[in-house]
């Protein structure tokens, strides 16, 4: 397990690349990270994911956006476009790392969004697995306001109204538009590899858009877990994320 | 401001970010240390440890977050010690690293909620500490807490409402959620030293010049509930020794942005006004 930071300098991204540990299968893998407090929950399963990919013989690189995690910048500065080019930094930069031609994706929550959309722009994705995907933007805020509120309802000390920030994250308005216009059921255009969806059984949105993939033909497969937070970050998942993407490429 | 990578302690299996002033820093500063806050990595709840990284750095100080061995990133540190004595040794895995590398010879440590045992821990143990920073650390009531604990709740309507409300949701529970009540609780229960052990060991750190901040907010357990209240829970008189901030308006985490950001500039300009450029002026140093 190797934490470097890559990109340019002011804008350097903070990533770690775990090496194969066994047979090499010429496989990358990418992972991204959901956002804000999803980001928090999920370092260690992806942590543990990537190790369990690498015992696999995949090459396996994680990485912070910019404004999240040890990488650059600061959460204001924040937009879905420097984030999917930050995904496009990091496959490029794993394809150098390994010698790959192509890498697959796989996005937990609004990484998952991220993680289609670079796929739909690029033509050296393979696989990409959609983990539990946020489908549209707005219903995203909305959860996320949904959260607040219930924050608000149950604190033992008034929390303050802030239209900047939610959940104790900068949300600030560009950022907040940009998630409202996110809707995957109308980007998913152009990806011609195989989608794995590991949809939650309560997300109708998800099965949505698996239902979509697969009127366009592409190559889908849809797993159904527990819903979160039982189901969602467990060695179950983790397990099933591995097999799916060693079934993709020998 | 740069920052880099580095890997340290055994196998250098310990993996943090060096965050370093552009230019050259403040002559002889103290290198500042973070580390985990609960199982949260070096970035810390809300990204706060990059947040005061970035702005210590700036400053002139270098500051070094990283994760303890055996969470976030780093390996899992092999031995028969406890988990406290294994995170003290990580500590000062950290220091003799930035002493090796960076010619730093003093410390201040940050500890976070049960961040505080291992910062506290080091500081005991290791002259090298110069500067050490509790946020929600150990906390004793004391009787003006209980009175005002009892009489805020029996007259807030607020408070009686969001009572009724957390009894009318228990009752919604089903069996298996009703034991998992208090479960957290047992989990992360700490053994906090007594009083008077506390008191003698803080004694013992301003005795030896250690520059101590104390910070509680208004939503931790409910321990501590008054400005000054630090200076009233244990035997030993720190006032003039010992500095307190209280954030009443604060929950544990300071999960507000704007508090969490004012929290960064206060610690900031204590760890200035202890450690700044005047201060090493004035000491020769």
């Amino acid at each position: 397990m190797t934490p470097f930071f890559f990109g340019p300098g002011e804008h350097h991204l903070f990533g770690v690349y775990h090496p194969p540990d066994a047979a090499d299968r010429r496989s990358g893998v990418v992972l991204c990270y959901p956002l804000f407090m999803e980001y928090e929950h999920a370092h260690w399963p992806f942590r543990k994911l990537a190790v369990r990919l690498a015992h696999a013989g995949f090459h396996v690189l994680r990485f912070d956006y910019t404004g999240t995690g040890d990488s650059a910048g600061e959460l204001e500065e924040g937009s879905l476009a420097t984030w999917r080019r930050d995904v496009g930094a990091a496959i490029d930069e794993l394809k150098g790392l390994a010698g790959l031609r192509s890498v697959s994706l796989v996005g937990l929550r609004l990484g998952a969004a991220l993680a289609l959309e670079v796929a739909c722009a690029r033509k050296d994705v393979g696989d990409v697995v959609l983990w539990e995907p946020v489908v549209r933007g707005s219903r995203y805020l909305q959860e996320l306001e949904d959260l607040e509120e219930d924050r608000r309802r149950w604190s033992r000390h008034p929390v303050p109204r802030d239209e900047n920030a939610v959940l104790g994250y900068p949300m600030v308005h560009g950022l907040r538009q940009d998630l409202s216009g996110l809707d995957l059921l109308g980007a998913a255009d152009g990806f011609k590899g195989r989608v794995v969806m590991l949809a939650a059984d309560d997300r109708p949105d998800q099965r949505e858009l698996a239902g979509q993939l697969e009127r366009e033909a592409r190559a889908i497969e849809l797993r159904i877990q527990p819903a979160a937070p039982s189901g969602a970050l467990g060695d179950e998942v983790l397990r099933t994320l591995v097999a799916a993407l060693q079934e993709g490429k020998v | 401001m740069k920052e880099r990578v580095e890997a340290f302690g055994p196998r250098r299996g310990l993996t943090g970010i060096l965050t370093e002033p552009r230019s050259a820093g403040i002559a002889n500063a103290p290198a500042i240390l973070l580390t985990n806050v609960g199982i949260q990595t070096r970035v810390g709840p809300g990204r706060i440890w990059v947040e005061l990284a970035r702005r210590l750095a700036a400053s002139g100080f270098p500051v070094l977050r990283f994760d303890l061995s055996g969470m976030g990133d780093s390996a899992v540190r092999i031995g028969g010690a406890s988990e406290s004595e294994r995170a003290v040794l990580d500590m000062r895995d950290a220091m003799d690293h930035l002493e090796r590398k960076h010619g730093v010879r003093q410390f201040v440590v940050i500890g976070f909620c049960s961040g505080t045992d291992v910062a506290h821990g080091v500081a005991l143990a290791d002259p090298r500490v110069a500067g050490m920073i509790w946020i929600e650390g150990y906390a004793y009531r004391t009787r003006r807490f209980l009175v005002r604990w009892y009489m805020t709740r029996l007259l807030s309507l607020r408070r009686w409402r969001r009572y009724a409300r957390s009894v009318l949701a228990r009752l919604r529970l089903t069996a298996e959620q009703q034991r998992g009540i208090g479960e957290e609780d047992r989990i992360f229960r700490r053994d906090y030293p007594t009083p008077e052990l506390l008191s003698r060991q803080l004694e013992e750190l301003v005795h030896r010049g250690v520059q101590i901040l104390a910070v509680y907010s208004g939503g931790a357990n409910p321990t501590y509930g008054y400005g000054g209240q630090f200076f009233e829970m244990l035997p030993g008189d720190f006032r003039g020794h010992i500095d307190e901030i209280f954030v009443p308006e604060a929950d544990h985490l300071f999960s507000v942005l704007d508090h969490r950001r004012t929290l960064v500039e206060r610690l900031a300009v204590w760890i200035e006004e202890r450690f700044g450029e005047k201060q090493s002026l004035r000491t020769g140093t």
